[in-house]
C-alpha cells in the first residue's frame, strides 16, 4: 500500500500575548492508503490541531515553524488557499469535534447536507436532494424526509453530529479527519457509525485519521494507534501492539484510566497532575514531571524514539538499554477471555 | 424504601409540536425516582429524550403532562410556593452536555464559581466564600492559578470542570450531570467520576448520571434507567442490569460498548436490535426485586 498522507518533522507554533505556544513539536507520521490511524491523548497535546494543519484550517495566529506535509503525492506546506480549496474538496474532509460549529444554526439540515454535495460536484438541486436523503438515511436518521427540513436544534446532540459526518461524506473525500466524531452518541448508534466508516474503508479505500480519547472505540477501528503527548507522538504502533505491549508510561497512565480495566471497588487510577501549557517547554521529557517512572535522564534530555519492532517505537528512556526493567502496570493481556 | 426520595417523577410526558402534523414525542410517560445519597444513570439511544428529561426536571418545558416532586414538594406546577422556588434553586444543580459553552465570557473563573454562593447568600463573610470557591476548584483539579482566568482562556476541559465547580460549590442535594464528561478525555474523566464517587460519599450528594459512556455509568451508578424513544424501557440495580438484561435493546447496548481490547472488540459478537420495531406499548413492571422491564 502506497502513503497518502505524510507529515516529516512539522512544527507548529501559536503566537499569543504571553509568548510562543508550540502545539505540535516534530512530529513525523506516515498513513497509508486505506489504513485507519487513531491519535489518542488527552485535552490540549495536539490532536486537533495536527489534523487542521494538514486541512490547513488553522486558527489565525497559527505558524508552522518547519516540517513537511505530503499527500497524495503533493507537498502541500507551500499551497496557496485556492489550491487547498480544491484539494479541501477532492481530497479530504473533517469532521470536526464540535457539530455546531459545521452546522449553521439557522438552515435545515438536508438543506446543509445538500449543499455540500452540489459544491463537490455537478449534481443539479434535485440529485443533490435526493443524495443528500441517501446519506441521512446512510448515517441512520429516522424519517429522513421530515428531518430534512428541520434546523439543527430540533435534533438531539448525537443526530447533529451523524448530520456532520453526512456532510463530510458529500465530497467523497479520499482521507477523512474525523475529530472526536462519535462522542456524543450512543453506543449502538457509535457502533454503526464505526461500521460505516470500516465499510467506507473496504469499499472506498477511504483513508481515516481518528482522533479519539476513548481506547474501546480505538480498539475497535484503528490499524494503528499514535499517542500524543503535548505536541509529540510518545509511542505509535499497531492496534495490538499499543493495547497489548504498551511501552511509553504515558500511555500505561492512559490505559489505567479506564473504569474497564478498573479492579473491582478499586478507585480509577489518575495520571497525577495535568499536561503542561507549551509556553515554555522545559528541558527534557515534559512527561517527566507526572511520570512515576521518571529517571533522572528524563529531567535532561528528551528521550529519542527506540524500535520496540519494525512498526512499533516509544520515546521513552526506559527502553534504554542501560534503564532499569520496569514492567508493564497495565493488566490488558492478549486473548485473556472475556471480563464477564 | 420509606424514606422521602430525593426527586419523584411521575408519569412524565414531554412533547414539541414542529407543525400541525408533527409532533415529537420526546419524552413519552415514564416514572422514577431518585433516592438520597444515589447515582442514578439514565443511559439510551440518541434522541432517546434523555437530555429532554433532564431539562423537563429543571422546569426548562412546560411539561405536557405528569408531575416532578423534589424531595416531596411538587415543583412541576406553574405557581410555586417562594420556599419551594428557593429550595429547587438551591439545592438542585444541573450539569449540561455544553455547560462549558454556556459560562459567561465577562467573568473570571472565580466569579462564576462564586455567583450561585452569591446568589443564595450562603457565606456571609468573602473571606469563607473564597476558601469555598478555592476549595471546589482543587476538587476539579483546577489550581489557585486559574481564578482570574476567563472562559475563552481555558480548553473545553477546563471549562468544563469549572461549571462542574460551579455546580457542587453550594452543596446541592441533587446534582444533574447531562454527560458533564464525554468531552472530557479519559484521564480527567478519570478525575471527576471519582470526584463524583467521592462527593456522593463524603457529602451525601445525589446524582442524576446521563451518560453514553456505558462503562463510566456502570461504574459509577446504583442504579441504570435505559431508555428508548421517550419510554423507559428497563430499570434496575446496576449489577443486576449487567447481569441479567431482559430487554433486548438494553442487551444490544451492553454488547455494543466498546473495550478497549482490540481482539476482543473485533471477535465478539454484538445483538442487533431494531429499534424501528420498538411500538413503546407496555406498562413498566416489576419483574424481579427492583428490576423492572417495559411489557
Ligand atoms: N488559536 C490558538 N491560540 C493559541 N493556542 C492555541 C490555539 N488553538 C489551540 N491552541 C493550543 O494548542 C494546543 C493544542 O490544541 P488542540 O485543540 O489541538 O488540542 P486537542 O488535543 O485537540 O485537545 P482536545 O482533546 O481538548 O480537543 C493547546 O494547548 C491549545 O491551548
Ligand atoms: N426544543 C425542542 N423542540 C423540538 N424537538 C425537540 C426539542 N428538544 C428536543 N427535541 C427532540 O426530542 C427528542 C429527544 O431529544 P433529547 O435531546 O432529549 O435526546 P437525548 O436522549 O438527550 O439525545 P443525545 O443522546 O443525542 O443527547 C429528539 O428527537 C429531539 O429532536
Ligand atoms: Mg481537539
Ligand atoms: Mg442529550
Amino acid at each position: 500500500m502506497a502513503e497518502i498522507l505524510e507529515i516529516n518533522n512539522l512544527s507548529l507554533h501559536f503566537d499569543t500575548p504571553e509568548g510562543e505556544v508550540c502545539a505540535v513539536r516534530g512530529v513525523d507520521l506516515c498513513v497509508k492508503q486505506g489504513e485507519i490511524l487513531a491519535i489518542v491523548g488527552e485535552s490540549g497535546c495536539g490532536k486537533t490541531v495536527l489534523c487542521q494543519s494538514v486541512m490547513k484550517l488553522l486558527p489565525k495566529n497559527a505558524r508552522i515553524a518547519s516540517g513537511t506535509i505530503t499527500v497524495d503525492g503533493t507537498e502541500i506546506t507551500g499551497c496557496s488557499e485556492k489550491e487547498m480549496r480544491s484539494l479541501r474538496g477532492n481530497l479530504f474532509s473533517m469532521i470536526f469535534q464540535d457539530p455546531m460549529t459545521t452546522l449553521n444554526p439557522t438552515i435545515p439540515i438536508g438543506k446543509q447536507i445538500a449543499e455540500a454535495v452540489r459544491k463537490h460536484s455537478n449534481a443539479g438541486k434535485d440529485a443533490a436532494k435526493a443524495r443528500a436523503l441517501e446519506l441521512l438515511e446512510l448515517i441512520g436518521i429516522e424519517d429522513p424526509v421530515v428531518r430534512y427540513d428541520l434546523q439543527p436544534h430540533f435534533f438531539s446532540g448525537g443526530m447533529r453530529q451523524r448530520c456532520v459526518l453526512a456532510i463530510a461524506l458529500a465530497s467523497n473525500p479520499k482521507i477523512l479527519f474525523a475529530d472526536e466524531p462519535t462522542t456524543a452518541l450512543d453506543v449502538t448508534v457509535q457502533a454503526k457509525i464505526l461500521d460505516l466508516l470500516l465499510e467506507l474503508r473496504d469499499k472506498l479505500g477511504l483513508t481515516i485519521v481518528f482522533v479519539s480519547h476513548d481506547l474501546g472505540v480505538v480498539a475497535r477501528i484503528a490499524d494503528r494507534v499514535a499517542i500524543m503527548y503535548a505536541g509529540k507522538i510518545v509511542e505509535i504502533g499497531r492496534v495490538d501492539e499499543i493495547f497489548y505491549d504498551p511501552r511509553h508510561p504515558y500511555t500505561w497512565g492512559l490505559m489505567q484510566s479506564l473504569p474497564s480495566l478498573a479492579r473491582e471497588g478499586e478507585p480509577l487510577h489518575c495520571i497525577p497532575g495535568m499536561p503542561p501549557v507549551m509556553l515554555n517547554p522545559p528541558e527534557g521529557d515534559v512527561f517527566a514531571y507526572r511520570n512515576l517512572y521518571a529517571l533522572q535522564i528524563d529531567y535532561e534530555e528528551m528521550p529519542p524514539f527506540f524500535a520496540v519492532s519494525p512498526t512499533h517505537a516509544a520515546a521513552t528512556w526506559l527502553l534504554d538499554p542501560r534503564a532499569p526493567r520496569i514492567p508493564s502496570p497495565v493488566s490488558l493481556r492478549r486473548k485473556e477471555g472475556e471480563p464477564q | 424504601m420509606t424514606a422521602t426520595p430525593v426527586l419523584d417523577v411521575v408519569g412524565l410526558v414531554q412533547h414539541f409540536a414542529i407543525n400541525r402534523s408533527v409532533t415529537i414525542r420526546a419524552v413519552d410517560g415514564i416514572d422514577f425516582s431518585v433516592d438520597a445519597g444515589e447515582v442514578f444513570g439514565i443511559v439510551g439511544e440518541t434522541g432517546s429524550g434523555k437530555s429532554t428529561v433532564a431539562k423537563s426536571i429543571l422546569g426548562v418545558n412546560a411539561l405536557t403532562g405528569g408531575e416532578i416532586y423534589f424531595k416531596g414538594n411538587l415543583i412541576s406546577a406553574k405557581h410555586l410556593p417562594k420556599e419551594v422556588k428557593d429550595d429547587v434553586h438551591r439545592n438542585m444543580q444541573i450539569i449540561f452536555q455544553d455547560s462549558a459553552a454556556a459560562l459567561n465570557p465577562h467573568m473570571t473563573v472565580e466569579e462564576i464559581v462564586a455567583e450561585p454562593l452569591l446568589v443564595n447568600r450562603v457565606y456571609a463573610a468573602k473571606e469563607e466564600r473564597e476558601e469555598r470557591v478555592l476549595a471546589c476548584l482543587a476538587q476539579v483539579g483546577l489550581s489557585a492559578a486559574y481564578r482570574h482566568k476567563y472562559p475563552g482562556e481555558l480548553s473545553g476541559g477546563m471549562r468544563q470542570r469549572v461549571a462542574i465547580a460551579r455546580s457542587i460549590a453550594i452543596r446541592p442535594d441533587l446534582i444533574i450531570a447531562d454527560e458533564p464528561i464525554a468531552s472530557l478525555d479519559i484521564s480527567i474523566q478519570a478525575q471527576i467520576v471519582t470526584l463524583f464517587q467521592h462527593l456522593q460519599k463524603t457529602e451525601g450528594f445525589s446524582f442524576i448520571f446521563i451518560a453514553h459512556d456505558l462503562s463510566m455509568v456502570r461504574f459509577l451508578s446504583t442504579r441504570i434507567a435505559v431508555m428508548l424513544k421517550g419510554k423507559i424501557v428497563e430499570l434496575a440495580p446496576t449489577d443486576e442490569l449487567f447481569r441479567h438484561p431482559l430487554h433486548p435493546y438494553t442487551a444490544s447496548l451492553i454488547s455494543s460498548a466498546p473495550v478497549p481490547d482490540p481482539d476482543l472488540e473485533r471477535s465478539r459478537t454484538r445483538l442487533a436490535y431494531d429499534t424501528s420495531l420498538f411500538t413503546g406499548d407496555g406498562v413498566l413492571t416489576e419483574v424481579a426485586d427492583g428490576h423492572f422491564l417495559l411489557m
